[in-house]
């Protein structure tokens, strides 16, 4: 009840923030620029690719740009969420109640995630709405796609959260998407064959790809159920990677969130 | 017998600057205890430990007999800050039921002790308006509306008749003694010695970190009782004699005299010496020292007794 209550204020909180709103037109704006991609739209009667494979590549370059704005936009509001209320004073209020360190962090956390999946799961529904409209089929896979990305906006809000206590606040949505768009481009040789064709990662690159987050691999995955393209991945040691990954980033935030004096 | 706050020996450094030194202290349940002390002298700093806000470098501190460091121990804990920061863009009433569900009030009771604690306050009707809107007295109101939810066993206030009018000093005496004969025990943090003097059962002073007289409000102003008196004829003879019986020298004014007896039953001897040399004393008091004139004189002159 107590990090639901702190989650409710915290959600609020969130919807008062420009960049929520900033961030949402963006994405819409995306989501239209993917769409004139679709077949309906493209003139390219050479038909050097089948119209299945433009419609799969719009649906693609749609998904990619919303969980990338998504990401952005749960990376900026996790930057200032311990931060900002230790800096504006209203964490004390709420620790003055029988509420314990790792209870606040929960609630805050899980305020982004709110926003976050509220955020994610308004720009599927447009996105799909729009694209019945175009082609009038529906393709169900995408919402389990997008589902699948929870994880990783968990994990990138842990991330960024724990990177807070280390950086200015301006600095750290800058690291943790930096470190996304690297765990994103060291996975791609890893999903797509025809890439290893010009790049062959090094022993030092895989050994890097292993040792990151693998919210690339979240992402290529996810992305894999609209198109349903088979994709051959180790299950075990990306679900491992995760939960180790989320819960160090947990116990990280919530030890310096201990730590600290109000 | 467990006290409402026990602490002992407590330590705190900011860096090189030692907030507290060494700080014992003990507060009975069900009274009003006053904490006084001149800015900077860790007031706040004792507060925060015991909310655990703040971690002391030695010491323990303990609220019924519990661990402050246990988050459970602030259920029984209403508090009120001085320079209250609050999320501005709730309503009053969403302020104050946010604060419900954080202190674990029922579901089905928070509605009817959100409406409590705000008609005791008297902001009841302003309850649709967001905190932010609200002046320094008006988001004070609702900050001793929040610390009186559920009826805690301990208020902890600091500083609450800051921005407050006379009115609304006048009605949170009220509400403190009314918490008072209820069994609440309320430890005050205030700069306002005349209110403390009104309110409270025992008090504190403290000085840079440290207690520097503590005890009940009559204690503490008996310990320096005097006699004023006005003479007439009043010589050096006589003030020689007097000042033999004294703790210090005597002052005077003219005719106007401040003697400091070491004994009280000294009283009529030196009335006596002034007959004795042709005097005459015009008037006699025996005068307690007030809350004002101890503080001034602990915290000016580092007169620690």
């Amino acid at each position: 009840m107590k990090i639901w209550a702190i989650a409710k204020v915290g959600f609020k909180e969130c919807l008062r923030y420009r960049v929520f709103y900033f961030i949402l037109i963006m994405a819409i704006f995306f989501i239209f620029l993917g769409k004139s991609c679709t077949p309906k739209m493209a003139t390219n009667k050479s038909m050097l690719i089948d119209l299945n494979t433009q419609q799969n590549i719009a649906m693609e370059a749609g998904f990619h740009g919303i969980i990338f704005w998504s990401v952005m936009l749960c990376g900026l509001l996790s930057a200032n969420l311990l931060t900002k209320e230790e800096e504006e004073g209203t964490v004390a209020m709420t620790l003055s109640r029988p509420v314990s360190r790792s209870q606040f962090v929960a609630g805050k956390i899980l305020s982004i995630l709110l926003i976050s999946a509220f955020n994610l799961f308004l720009l599927a529904g447009v996105f799909l709405f729009l694209f019945y409209v175009e082609m009038e089929q529906f393709n169900p896979n995408i919402l389990f796609s997008f589902l699948i990305m929870l994880p990783t906006l968990i994990l990138y809000c842990l991330m960024t959260v724990a990177l807070s206590f280390f950086m200015p606040r301006i600095v750290t949505p800058l690291v943790s998407m930096f470190i996304y768009l690297l765990t994103l481009w060291l996975s791609l040789p890893f999903h797509f064959d025809k890439i290893k064709l010009v790049w062959v990662p090094s022993e030092k690159v895989e050994l890097i790809y292993n040792f990151l987050p693998k919210f690339g691999d979240l992402q290529f995955i996810s992305a894999s159920f609209i198109d349903m393209s088979e994709k051959n991945y180790d299950i075990i040691s990306l679900s491992a990677n995760m939960i180790v990954y989320t819960l160090l980033f947990w116990f990280l935030s919530v030890f310096l969130f201990k730590k600290r004096s109000f | 017998m467990s006290y409402a706050i026990e602490a002992e020996n407590i330590v705190k450094n900011y860096g090189r600057i030692k907030a507290l030194d060494s700080l014992s202290l003990k507060v009975n349940k069900g009274e009003i205890f006053g904490f006084l002390g001149p800015n900077g002298a860790g007031k706040s700093t004792f507060v925060k430990i015991l909310l655990n806000l703040v971690k002391p470098n030695y010491g323990s501190a303990h609220i019924f007999g519990k661990s402050v460091n246990l988050h459970t121990t602030r259920r029984n804990i209403g508090f009120l800050s001085e320079n209250m920061r609050i999320y501005k863009f709730l309503t009053v009433e969403e302020f104050i039921r946010f604060h419900a569900e954080l202190f674990e009030i029922p579901t089905k009771k928070i509605k009817s002790e959100v409406e409590t604690a705000l008609r005791t306050v008297g902001f009841f009707d302003e309850r649709k308006r967001r905190m932010g809107t609200l002046s320094k007295g008006m988001t004070q109101k609702a900050g001793i509306a929040q610390a009186l939810l559920g009826r805690p066993e301990l208020l902890l206030l600091d500083e609450p008749t800051s921005g407050l009018d006379p009115v609304g000093i006048k009605e949170l005496r009220s509400v403190l003694l009314d918490m008072k004969n209820q069994g609440t025990t309320v430890f005050l943090n205030s700069h306002l010695l005349s209110e403390i003097e009104r309110t409270c059962d025992t008090i504190a002073i403290l000085n840079n970190g440290k207690i520097v007289q503590t005890g009940s409000t009559s204690d503490i102003s008996g310990k320096n009782t005097h006699l004023e008196l006005v003479v007439e004829g009043f010589n050096d003879d006589m003030e020689r004699e007097i000042n033999s019986l004294s703790t210090k020298n005597m002052t005077n004014e003219g005719n106007y005299l401040k003697v400091y007896l070491k004994d009280h039953n000294e009283a009529l001897t030196v009335h006596r010496i002034i007959d004795q040399k042709g005097g005459k004393v015009m008037s006699f008091s025996r005068m307690g020292e007030s809350l004002e004139e101890i503080f001034y004189r602990l915290v000016k002159n580092g007169d620690s007794q």
